[in-house]
């Protein structure tokens, strides 16, 4: 009976919409980057399915309904960047060169990291786009032949470390220069990121916006080249 | 029907997209391919904002809602994650510091340069 429930797509993408409201609920209570919507949500989502043994894959029959709006999404990011047009075009230069070098460095740092721990080849493919959006960041990994479900937790790891960690990162710095932290924000953290640097500023958070789109377009088009 | 328009419209861009990537000569996720090929449109004006934002303002204030069934995939790989925790958290942090550090001299450098070619033009 139990089974049969869970197995029909209503049940997972149900529990999908029911945990997320209450992650919602949580992080308006607590705003802190550790109450992440999406973090709680999978939490109890985790539980639910560990007490109650119900298989992953029937809660996946309902949860890839919603993994079927990752390609919109990661489009809808054209619309975002593109309503920063002007401060794109009024700083073209700094803005490429700063995406190219995070996308470069995080790529090198992770797999030079992966290497010295001695990390299987599957895992370091799932890491290696860690510093980009989520929503490339699946993609990017399965074609490298990485797990998603690992680079999830890495992206998500890496944008809360950056959202709490990037007021501190400017202050050690000493950059006095609102492009170049908002860039350095967005190409390390990508948008989980950029919610903190909305808050320190306009021009942080609209370039930390611009170089989440643009990095995980560049890392992509490293990754050709692996 | 003027919302349904909009997911049509981003929903159609996606198909191209898939499309486009898999005539591609190297590998690129079709969603990505999506995204340059909307930021086109948008920069030639054959699609405005406003035949899109509404949908598009959606899926972006509820990204992370998409994400939820791949976080909790990782059920099925629990024990290779206890066996890197500490690794894997390492990693994670160390590099996002290198990459913040790295990004912003860089960017900084830039306009350092930058400013001082156009101050001397000025000169």
């Amino acid at each position: 009976m139990l089974n049969q429930f869970t197995s029909s797509p209503i049940f997972g993408f149900t529990l999908c919409i029911a945990s997320y409201l209450v992650g919602l609920g949580v992080k308006k209570r607590f705003n802190y980057p550790i109450a992440n919507p999406m973090i709680i949500a999978s939490i109890i989502i985790i539980g639910i399915l560990v007490i109650f043994k119900i298989p992953l894959e029937n809660f996946m029959t309902g949860g890839s309904f919603v993994l079927m709006f990752l390609a919109p999404a990661t489009a809808a990011l054209a619309l975002s960047m593109y309503r920063q047009l002007e401060i794109i075009k009024k700083n073209l230069i700094p803005i490429l060169v700063g995406c190219i070098v995070g996308a470069v460095s995080a790529l090198v740092s992770i797999i030079a990291l992966c290497r010295f721990f001695g990390i299987s080849d599957e895992i370091t493919a799932s890491l290696i786009p860690k510093s980009i959006t989520t929503a490339i960041a699946t993609e990017l990994s399965s074609q490298l032949g990485g797990l998603s479900p690992v680079t999830v937790a890495a992206v998500s790891v890496t944008g809360i470390f950056g959202a709490v960690a990037s007021p501190y990162l400017i202050r050690w710095s000493r950059l006095n220069n609102s492009i170049a932290a908002g860039l350095a924000i967005g190409a390390s953290s990508h948008a989980l990121g950029t919610t903190k640097a909305i808050e320190i500023g306009e021009v942080e958070g609209s370039v930390s916006g611009i170089a989440v789109g643009l990095c995980g377009i560049i890392t992509v088009i490293l990754a050709i080249f692996l | 029907m003027a919302f349904f328009k909009q997911v049509f419209l981003l929903f159609f861009v996606c198909c191209i997209g898939e499309i486009v990537s898999l005539f591609l000569p190297f590998p690129m996720p079709g969603s990505v391919v999506a995204l340059i090929i909307l930021f086109i449109f948008l920069l030639i004006k054959a699609i405005r904002p406003a035949q899109i934002d509404t949908v598009c303002n959606f899926l972006l204030g509820n990204m992370s809602f998409i994400f939820i069934p791949s976080t909790v995939s990782i059920l099925a790989y629990i024990d290779v994650f206890k066996s890197i925790l500490w690794q894997f958290l390492f990693i994670c942090i160390a590099t996002t510091i290198i990459t913040f550090f790295a990004t912003a001299y860089a960017v900084k450098l830039t306009m350092y340069l930058l400013s001082k070619k156009g101050g001397n033009e000025n000169a």
